[in-house]
């Protein structure tokens, strides 16, 4: 039992570097910028909505949130912006992230409460929650391995599989399981024409080979958790790429998942660039009981 | 090694952990949109047939000069979107009343623009096979006082 309890804490609660929550958090809250500023600009013009056509999320519901108006999204806004600049200087780590995820929630229910809901910002919304609990961390912590570190991180990372692995079971409750052989691609690159998109969907094996890549990928997306060295950058380079070609074919590119997948990656090292080796001495080696393979 | 953590702050954020895991996969697996941000991630999860038809909802306005025109639906220029009217597109069938805020935002968001005087809702359907397209209209609704159009009183909703 305590075995399994300890694998459970191994798991969730790694002792990694602060050193990568010091560098994702430099790469988040600038993101939180580029993403209300640039990404998801929808709850400004919504301020001038009249309230008939706003849905509401039960989320708002229960935060009390109210319906968005022409100066609360400004204010809102102003909130965001400052906390994310303050937190991204690593300044009141716990007070600038709490608040920049409270505004952020705010900001992209608001986007999504008017009966367009995507599931973009669920990773990235985790990690705004989740980075503010291991406190202080600085870029030159590459030495000092944390729990706290550790379970943030581990979140994050669930989080972007859970989009993944989630996304191909969705396809199995709303499509069934012929939604690869179907046409939905072909239906979104009508819908939205761009580049070499049209081409695409004049190809219908090309669209259904696609799709059963896309469908195969998104649910063994939770091998990411256990996969390590260049097996773990071969499969971040593969769903860089998917974005990046969702991006090119529909003009749909899910960035804030793309940030979130830095989690994954050993940032610290950014706090100390691989040097060049020194050149080898001879030295004679000493005797070993054991073959080099087994060492 | 810093930070090692005392066994509530184990607890927590093993409670947190197993909370959030259980929403996210609950709101895929029986949820709906209400449910953000645990709702199902369903971008493009449903089935569209080989030999099916693409719908694409779309509004064009009569102004008070006489031109017909295209509502721009985009955050950019009238403040919502298409796939935002695609998605309350019954409420539109139910209430074309609902088409006066629709007169009302762009008077607030396009002022310099002709005021719309009649707003219709309309489906263009495509088919996948032969590229045959029709276009139906779902609903059409004259603008109450177009050139200072009032909001509708109607109510929003909760999710």
């Amino acid at each position: 039992m305590r075995r399994a309890e300890q694998a459970v804490q191994d798991f969730l609660l790694p002792a990694l570097p602060l050193a990568r929550v010091a560098w994702l958090r430099r790469v988040v809250y600038p993101f939180v910028l580029l993403d209300v500023l640039w990404i998801v600009t929808d709850p400004i013009p919504h301020g001038d909505v009249p309230p008939s056509l706003y849905r509401g999320l039960l989320v708002r519901s229960l935060l009390h949130l109210p319906v968005p108006s022409h100066y609360s999204v400004r204010v809102l806004l102003v909130v965001i912006v400052v906390s994310a600049v303050v937190a991204a200087t690593g300044r009141l780590p716990r007070l600038a992230g709490y608040v920049c995820a409270v505004g952020m929630l705010d900001w992209v229910s608001n986007a999504f409460a008017y009966s367009k809901v995507d599931h973009d910002h669920f990773a990235l919304v985790v990690a705004l929650f989740v980075l503010p609990t291991v406190g202080p961390a600085r870029a030159a912590d590459v030495d000092v391995r944390s729990t706290r570190a550790g379970w943030a991180l581990r979140m994050t990372q669930v989080a972007a599989v859970a989009v993944y692995f989630l996304s191909a079971n969705a396809k199995m409750r709303f499509g069934g399981w012929g939604w690869a052989n179907g046409a939905t691609l072909i239906w979104a690159l009508t819908r939205r024409p761009h580049g070499i998109g049209p081409w695409v969907g004049s190809h219908p094996a090309l669209t259904h080979g696609l799709q059963w890549v896309v469908l195969v990928a998104e649910f063994c997306s939770p091998v990411l958790l256990w996969l390590r060295g260049r097996a773990l950058y071969a499969a971040l380079l593969f769903w860089a790429g998917f974005h990046l070609s969702t991006y090119l074919l529909l003009q749909i590119h899910f960035l804030p998942l793309v940030v979130c997948l830095l989690a994954f990656l050993p940032l610290e090292r950014l706090s100390r660039p691989a040097r060049p080796r020194p050149a080898a001495t001879a030295r004679p080696r000493e005797a070993s009981a054991e073959p080099s393979s087994a060492r | 090694m810093q930070g090692r953590l005392g066994p509530y702050a184990v607890l927590w954020r093993l409670a947190v952990t197993a909370g959030v895991v259980t929403t996210v996969c609950l709101g895929t697996w029986v949820g709906d949109d209400g449910w953000w941000p645990f709702a199902p991630m369903s971008q493009y999860a449903f089935s569209v047939r080989n030999d099916g038809v693409v719908g694409s909802l779309g509004m064009d306005a009569l102004t008070v000069d006489g031109d017909l025109v295209r509502v721009p639906l985009s955050k950019e220029r009238i403040g919502i979107e298409r796939a935002e009217i695609e998605g309350q597109a019954a409420r539109f069938v139910r209430r074309p009343e609902l088409l006066q805020d629709i007169a009302v935002l762009h008077s607030r968001r396009l002022p310099r623009e002709p005021a719309y005087a009649v707003i219709y809702l309309r489906n263009t359907s495509t088919r996948i096979l032969t590229g045959d397209s029709t276009v139906t209209t779902l609903a059409m609704w004259r603008v109450v006082d177009p050139r200072n159009p009032r909001p509708s009183g109607l109510p929003g909703g909760g999710p």
